[in-house]
């Protein structure tokens, strides 16, 4: 026997080295004291690979067991909420942000930086039988909302940051379409903020959903939590914080309406996120 | 994804995430410590669609090693996270008191 193997077996022998592979075992079986220096050497590297091996595998458990409990009430607070979905996501999410064209950019760029300013009045305009100017005051009353969201950025990877429960307070935005007395052949409806910036989306696709104009988020006004006015928010969409500062409601016939905003099917969809973890000591 | 986990055996170690669809509600959380050899479900029956899933999970390991914990979720539409959240623990034997060394 070499000095390797015996150094070797007096190494496995004191528990100091774990072969974890057969064939690692079976390489240095095959070493005797006939052997050459190259045998030498594989039954050597062979080792080396078995202990390198066995350093980087990861110990496994079957069928792991242990506490498990959820809730869906938590809500992220608002300096949080706003660091992670409203500051370094904002071109990711929502529509002032996922339709990078040159345009949107600058707008959605304009609108993040520009001094938020109070918004008490939406106008709702179209092909509507009733046009008029909503106050926002008027309809929190009117058709009160207050709900505990899922705020998810759309560019939110796999075991991603980006998504939140919010509880939000605002008003139904169905009710001011119902005062709005849409025409029957109504299928698009146009939100368009303060600075301009519009987004359209089908008609049916936003009265299926929890539709909210909110104006406050986790108890506190939307321009002190998140830097806006007031936000449009989709329930099971894929950005819901679609428009900030929405200022007018347009409702009309289209001959070629706005696709319904999508979900790509290779996107990481239910999505798992760890937040934190610890030892107990 | 949080950094590694560091921990000696015998020591419970908890891990807080959330689970989020945009096609149906959470129906259920699932944990593999063997490389999704296995799974181990916990059913989330009842959750809304349009929140989060807050979900805590907490286990003792009780042998030393790197440990890596897959977690992923299963929709009420049957469908499963596609690329699972992993956490990397590094547990060590118990330090002993001078006393029982003796």
């Amino acid at each position: 026997m070499t000095k390797i193997d015996k150094k070797m077996i007096s190494l496995i022998a004191s528990g100091t080295i774990v072969l974890a592979s057969a064939p690692a075992v079976q390489a240095m079986a095959a070493t005797d004291d006939t052997a050459g220096v190259t045998d030498q050497t594989m039954a050597a590297d062979a080792a080396t690979s078995a202990i390198s091996d066995a350093a980087q595998s990861p110990s496994s458990i079957k069928n792991i067991q242990g506490t498990f409990t959820w809730n869906q009430s938590a809500s992220m607070d608002n300096p949080m909420l706003a660091r992670t979905l409203y500051q370094s996501s904002r071109y990711l999410c929502g529509a002032q942000g996922n339709q990078l064209d040159g345009a949107a950019l600058t707008s959605a760029t304009t609108a993040e930086s520009a001094p938020t300013s109070s918004i008490e009045t939406i106008e709702v305009k179209g092909d509507v039988g009733n046009a008029f100017t909503a106050t926002i005051s008027d309809y929190e009353k009117k058709a009160p909302v207050m709900r505990t969201f899922a705020c998810t950025c759309k560019g939110n990877p796999a075991d991603g940051r980006a998504s939140a429960n919010v509880e939000v307070k605002g008003f139904k935005l169905s009710a001011l379409l119902r005062d709005a007395d849409p025409a029957d052949d109504v299928n698009t409806i146009t939100f368009t903020s303060s600075d301009g910036y519009s987004v359209s989306l089908p008609l049916s696709y936003v009265m299926q959903r929890y539709s909210i104009i909110v104006t406050s988020a986790n108890g506190e006004d939307m321009s002190d939590a998140l830097g806006c006015s007031n936000q449009l928010w989709l329930g099971s969409t894929s950005a819901r914080s679609f428009v900030k500062d929405v200022v007018s409601i347009e409702l009309t016939c289209e001959a070629n309406p706005p696709a319904a905003p999508g979900m790509s099917e290779d996107a990481n969809q239910p999505n798992v996120g760890v937040v934190s973890g610890a030892f107990e000591s | 994804m949080i950094g590694e986990l560091v921990g000696t055996v015998g020591e419970a170690v908890e891990i807080k995430g959330y689970a989020q669809n945009y096609r149906a509600p959470i129906a259920a959380m699932q944990f593999s410590a063997d490389e999704g050899d296995t799974w181990t479900t916990y059913p989330t029956t009842g959750a809304e669609q349009d929140r989060n899933v807050n979900w805590s999970f907490t286990f003792t390991p009780a042998a030393s090693g790197h440990y890596r914990l897959l977690v992923r979720a299963v929709g009420g539409d049957g469908r499963i996270t596609p690329e699972p959240a992993l956490v990397h623990l590094s547990v060590s034997e118990a330090s002993r008191a001078p006393r029982e060394l003796l």
